[in-house]
């Protein structure tokens, strides 16, 4: 496996990821319920995930490997845009 | 993963794999969520075939499946790894695949009708 740019794949990755739970959180705040403004909670969460992902992968020679809790919190999200996409 | 899990921390770049595996599949749950909101809600302007509620709530149904299968099989591909031992099998992709292909029949039966 190629030595390099795997950190930069990586950064990428988690970019791409979080634009498209905000899009995916925006369709679904245009059903127009007051409530589906709990679906803003995942991307604002994968936001943070990501930029704190983006900066260890930016900083360490060598990244850790993504946390466990972390990658929890990340599905969790995702599940949660669901719900309120299924519900709205 | 915890730094007290069992076997050795393998090489950085696989576990990076592991992660964009991940990622990818938490992107593929969003696009099915994102397909299955605006058909199970309704389009204005747009005649849509029959069961395009039904079709839009299925693909909800699987993008919520997708994100803790994803987790799985994530947390098991980096305790193989750490472990030396094979990947688990993944059955996702066989999952997606038939799902995807019952709401693609379903929509074009759905339109044949209208």
């Amino acid at each position: 496996m190629s030595a390099g740019l795997q950190d930069e794949r990586t950064e990428l990755a988690w970019s791409r990821t979080a634009l498209t739970c905000w899009v995916v959180a925006l369709i679904t705040l245009r059903t127009g319920l007051p409530w589906s403004a709990v679906a803003l909670i995942a991307p604002v969460t994968m936001t943070v995930i990501a930029l704190a992902r983006r900066r260890h992968l930016a900083s360490a020679s060598v990244p850790a490997a993504l946390d466990d809790g972390v990658a929890a919190v990340m599905a969790a999200a995702c599940a949660l845009v669901a719900i309120v996409g299924c519900l709205a | 993963m915890a730094r007290d899990e069992p076997g050795y921390e393998p090489d950085y770049r696989f576990s990076l794999a592991n992660e964009r595996t991940l990622l990818a599949w938490i992107r593929t749950a969003f696009g099915l969520v994102a397909l299955g909101v605006p058909l199970a809600g309704g389009i204005r302007g747009i005649t849509l075939p029959h069961w395009h509620h039904e079709i839009g709530l299925a693909a909800i149904a699987l993008g919520a499946l997708i994100a803790p299968a994803a987790y799985r099989n994530w947390r098991r591909a980096q305790l193989a790894m750490r472990l030396g031992v094979c990947l688990p099998r993944d059955p996702l992709p066989a999952v997606l695949a038939t799902v995807v292909a019952v709401m693609l029949a379903a929509t074009l039966v759905g339109a044949a009708l209208r």
